[in-house]
């Protein structure tokens, strides 16, 4: 979701300017450590980027509900980079879209970048890394990841537009209404982007499994994909 | 657990794809029958918010909507897009002759689990 210019309030747009340069600022930090320390980062940064602009520029048709809407894409840059680095893809991504493709605005910038690059991929990446932990497979954690960090993108759109036009009603109500009118749109988008991002990680995991290692998504290997890897069995007997 | 509901999501996952494969084409027809635009999420919040909170959007500082121009400038961010993920996807992915290293992006110092890269 782009929130277009001059939608917001100058009190609201200052307030998530400020809160988005912190994570940004952050995730410069990570970059420039990760760039010096993980093989075959910028690679990936760069496929990550350009595909963060183009999924969230993407207008899909979805027939249920008679209107066109865009996948993120931030979940599956913050499962493969870290949310911090998604971050400044997001943030790249929709300098762009605002200043050459008439989506989103600079003054609503911070924003966007606010719900679309930090909240959708720390939801993303936290829902990866906890269901992981206990014990779910590479592409269903992420599935689930993606599912989740899209419709946290839209939940945390629709609060900063609440925030910012509630007037006298409250804020929830206001919040709970813009979430129903993204719903029928985003919600099977939402299973798709799922199912696009389970997809890719259990590709990387067959085709390149290092890369997962390096980049922190995995620690230990898999049996299947090794054998995938090298087409035998005899890769980690030293 | 996992096991069982990543069995069950798998056969899900089909289903939605094929149903969405089929969905998208045929909404086309009855969408266009029907006089609908498929209009944008983003301009339908935006009229919501109009109507709600009396906020009025703006025209971009670079209004590119005009005419064309934004049809142009979709097809090459498109295009330049894809030459990136196209490029980098090979140098990630693609792999030398007969070896499991990648052309560009070698499998450092990953032979065994656990070992330093």
């Amino acid at each position: 979701m782009h929130i277009t210019e001059g939608m917001l309030p100058v009190k609201w747009a200052v307030t998530w300017y400020g809160v988005s340069a912190l994570c940004v600022a952050k995730g410069l930090r990570d970059l420039n450590i990760k760039v010096k320390t993980v093989p075959a980062i910028k690679q990936m940064l760069g496929l990550l980027g350009a595909a963060v602009f183009i999924i969230s520029l993407l207008p899909i048709p979805v027939p249920i509900a008679g209107t066109s809407a865009h996948p993120t894409g931030t979940p599956l840059a913050a499962i493969l980079v870290g949310p911090f680095l998604s971050s400044i893809l997001a943030t790249v991504a929709l300098l762009l879209q605002a200043l050459f493709f008439a989506h989103g605005g600079l003054t609503t910038l911070g924003a966007n970048v606010l719900s679309e690059g930090i909240v959708g991929s720390l939801v993303g990446y936290l829902v990866f890394r906890g269901l992981r932990r206990l014990g779910a497979g590479l592409g269903l954690a992420a599935g689930i990841a993606a599912l989740l960090g899209n419709l946290s993108v839209y939940m945390a759109t629709a609060t900063e537009l609440a925030l910012a036009l509630h007037g006298n009603q409250p804020v929830w109500s206001i919040t709970w209404k813009f979430m129903l009118a993204f719903l029928p749109a985003q919600g099977p988008l939402a299973v798709l982007e799922a199912l696009v991002t389970g997809g890719i990680i259990r590709y990387i995991n067959i085709q390149r499994p290092d890369i997962l290692r390096h980049l922190g998504v995995v620690n230990e290997p898999s049996p299947s994909s090794d054998v995938n890897f090298r087409g035998d069995n005899n890769v980690y007997r030293g | 657990m996992f096991t069982e509901v990543e069995h069950l999501l798998k056969k899900a996952a089909i289903v939605l794809t094929i149903s969405f494969l089929v969905l998208i084409p045929a909404g086309v027809f009855p969408g266009a029958a029907h006089g609908q635009k498929w209009q944008g999420t983003d301009k339908v919040i935006e009229e919501l918010a109009s109507k709600m909170g009396g906020a009025k959007a703006r025209p971009p500082l670079l209004n590119t909507d005009q005419g064309d121009l934004l049809l142009f400038l979709f097809a090459v961010g498109g295009f330049a897009a894809g030459v990136i993920v196209g490029v980098n996807w090979d140098r990630l992915f693609r792999r030398k002759e007969g070896s499991c290293e990648s052309a560009d992006v070698p499998d450092q110092g990953l032979a065994k689990p656990g070992q330093q890269a």
